[in-house]
């Protein structure tokens, strides 16, 4: 599966190397290879892009594209990540948001620290920012949106508290159990002992059996036999905190970001 | 005759059973157990024995005591009390100036007549001070008894009786099938499964019992004479009136056959008690039935010796019991409850300032 997986991406980039040309490496965070910008707003979006991604020491890129050469969007957007060197410093972190024509697909891609600071919770929101004007075909503004507010992203992230699902605040123990706890070890052993000394108040009580008048060896069991009849079969679901889906961010409990085992982590659409 | 359906149950699920040819066994649909024949069998048998399990051992009653002679008659003397209808035996020279029982002190002399001669007698080890002495310890370490109790009360009476009882000497034939389980729990994946295993044990054999001592006497409370059990048997002597002087003897006023039936019910108790001391290996025991007879069923005749000791106190009477040979003394005390109130409040309220101050201290964490 992962030789299978390996192999596909090693085609991806072989392919991609070919279908996409070598505008890489120059550095451009919005490329507009889908020519929806006039010159003067891809200017305009390259300049605040490349703002925000040196504030916060993040890459926040753009890419449009005509088609996705038949491959799914996910995968297009990883190789064309690495393809056109998106990502800051050697840890290449960045956010990228990939817009193909050809289905109206759209796709957040995030990588290193960008997977910290746009978890799967974030993406999310981040969609509703940007989604309106790109369905309008207001391409300017809808990406001057992402570009923004991927900035208010990275700055809530750098403060510690990147935007996540509102995570359940640990819950002190309530009052009621705080006053039953309470009661049970002070009710408890007063209990047992006015119980024990009450016990004492009575001692005339009938006999219920006669052990003290069996002599020794009294008992004689010449008869045993043991037999199986059956067996019954109770089977209960033991419920299990779900711990299977990775997160970066270390944050429990139905937020943080799932990361693929390539590293990206991604959420898309149609427009 | 393969798969003819039968009138058993399956004991599991009470499902019919089929009879499955190619196993040999008897099988249940409904469930998916199956069993030996004989098993079943066995458990139908069950149902019928439990049934005759209620039936009441016989015990001969004929051989308890003996007729008095002339010479014993002349030297005794019995009284009757009007107010309770105690008889009162005393030997001549013991006059008895009031009711062992209630205290009556109008107690009338009567021609000395029938009724058995006992078989035993067990003397008075222990002495009037004895007993006293006993009742104050009885006192002792207990709590929760009224203060007053122990200062205003005055032992109104204390009496030696010798108390009539029946002993029942018994071979008791038993057979007692249990139901038991064993429990198998393990966890498979996101599964707890717990496998419980039914077993039926039947457990057959002898229980020797030893002079079961029931008293004979309407006036004498049940427990209280259960309680100042057990005697010590081995001073237990031929039955001659040379113990009786300073002492009053009551005559029984409760047949062997009517007190039977709490040898009875001890016996069963102890037979299952006993037989289920060798089920080992098991989880949850139930006794399903316990068939007991009775084989050298025998009943003798015995005066035992009790110390009675009554006080009264707020218009209530409390009577005490003493093992006229050991010396184990019993009966219930009047309970302070403001005592009771004050040591549960005494010892709740600092536990829970402790409990609540821990809680406090913890109080972030939890
Ligand atoms: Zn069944
Ligand atoms: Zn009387």
């Amino acid at each position: 599966m992962k030789k299978t997986l390996q192999f596909f991406l090693a085609l991806a980039l072989f392919l991609g190397a070919l279908a996409l040309p070598a505008l890489a490496a120059d550095g451009r965070l919005v490329i507009d290879d889908a020519e929806l910008l006039t010159s003067d707003a891809c200017a305009r979006l390259e300049e605040s892009a490349q703002a925000v991604s040196a504030e916060y020491r993040c890459d926040v890129a753009i890419l449009t594209v005509q088609s996705l050469d038949g491959w799914d969007v996910e995968s297009y957007a990883e190789q064309a990540y690495d393809q056109k060197g998106f990502g800051w410093g050697d840890a290449k972190d960045g956010v990228l948001l990939l817009v193909s024509m050809e289905a109206r697909d759209y796709y957040i891609l995030t990588y290193g620290y960008g997977n910290t600071a746009f978890t799967d919770y974030g993406k999310e929101l981040l969609e509703d920012t940007f989604l309106p004007a790109l369905s309008d075909g207001d391409y300017e503004r809808s990406f001057a949106h992402f570009i923004e507010n991927s900035g208010v992203y990275l700055d809530q992230a750098r403060g510690g508290s990147p935007v996540d699902r509102p995570q359940p605040v640990p819950q002190k123990a309530p009052l009621l159990t705080k006053v039953l706890l309470v009661l049970l070890c002070s009710l408890g052993p007063a209990l047992i002992f006015c119980w024990n000394q009450l016990s004492k108040m009575k001692s005339a009580k009938p006999a219920r059996s006669a052990g003290n008048y069996i002599p020794a060896d009294g008992v004689r069991v010449i008869r045993k036999e043991d037999v199986f009849l059956y067996r019954t079969v109770v089977r209960h679901k033991i419920p299990q905190a779900s711990n299977n889906t990775p997160r970066s961010g270390g944050i429990g409990g139905g937020g943080g970001t799932t990361v693929r085992s390539s590293g990206f982590s991604g959420r898309g659409g149609k427009f | 005759m393969p798969n003819t359906a039968t009138l058993y149950q399956c004991p599991a699920c009470t499902g019919p059973l089929r009879f499955d040819g190619g196993s040999g066994k008897l099988a249940c649909d409904h469930c998916g157990n199956s069993y030996e024949t004989a098993v079943i069998e066995a458990l139908a048998a069950d149902k019928e024995r439990a049934a005759a399990a209620a039936a009441q051992p016989e015990w001969a009653t004929e051989a308890a005591g003996s007729p008095w002679s002339d010479a014993e008659k002349a030297g005794l003397r019995i009284y009757s009390c009007p107010a309770c209808a105690a008889e009162i035996i005393c030997d001549a020279s013991t006059a008895a100036t009031s009711c062992a029982y209630c205290g009556n002190p109008a107690v009338v002399p009567k021609l000395f007549s029938g009724s058995l001669r006992p078989d035993y007698v067990l003397p008075f080890r222990l002495e009037k001070p004895a007993a006293l002495e006993a009742l104050q310890k009885h006192y002792k370490g207990k709590r929760f008894l009224p203060r007053e109790f122990t200062q205003q009360n005055h032992i109104e009476e204390i009496r030696g009786i010798y108390v009539p009882f029946w002993l029942f000497d018994c071979q008791a034939e038993a057979d007692v099938c249990f139901r038991a389980t064993r429990v198998h729990s393990s966890t498979v994946r996101d599964e707890q499964i717990t496998v419980t295993e039914h077993f039926r044990l039947t457990r057959g054999g002898q229980v020797a019992f030893q002079k079961i001592p029931v008293d004979g006497s309407t006036k004498m409370p049940d427990a209280h004479m259960d309680a100042i059990e057990p005697y010590d048997y081995k001073e237990l002597r031929p039955f001659s009136t040379a113990y009786l002087p300073g002492f009053q003897a009551e005559r029984y006023d409760v047949d062997a056959a009517t007190s039977a039936e709490r040898a009875n019910v001890r016996i069963r108790k102890s037979v299952e008690e006993s037989f289920s001391a060798t089920v080992a290996g098991y989880g949850g025991c139930t006794t399903e039935y316990a068939n007991i007879a009775l084989a050298q069923g025998e009943v003798k005749y015995a005066l035992l010796p009790v110390w009675m000791l009554n006080t009264r106190w707020k218009n209530q009477t409390f009577t005490f019991a003493m093992n006229g040979q050991t010396g184990k003394l019993i009966g219930d005390l009047p309970v302070a409850w403001p005592r009771v109130a004050a040591w549960f409040a005494g010892i709740a309220a600092p536990l829970a300032a402790v409990a609540g101050l821990l809680l406090y201290l913890l109080g972030e964490g939890l």
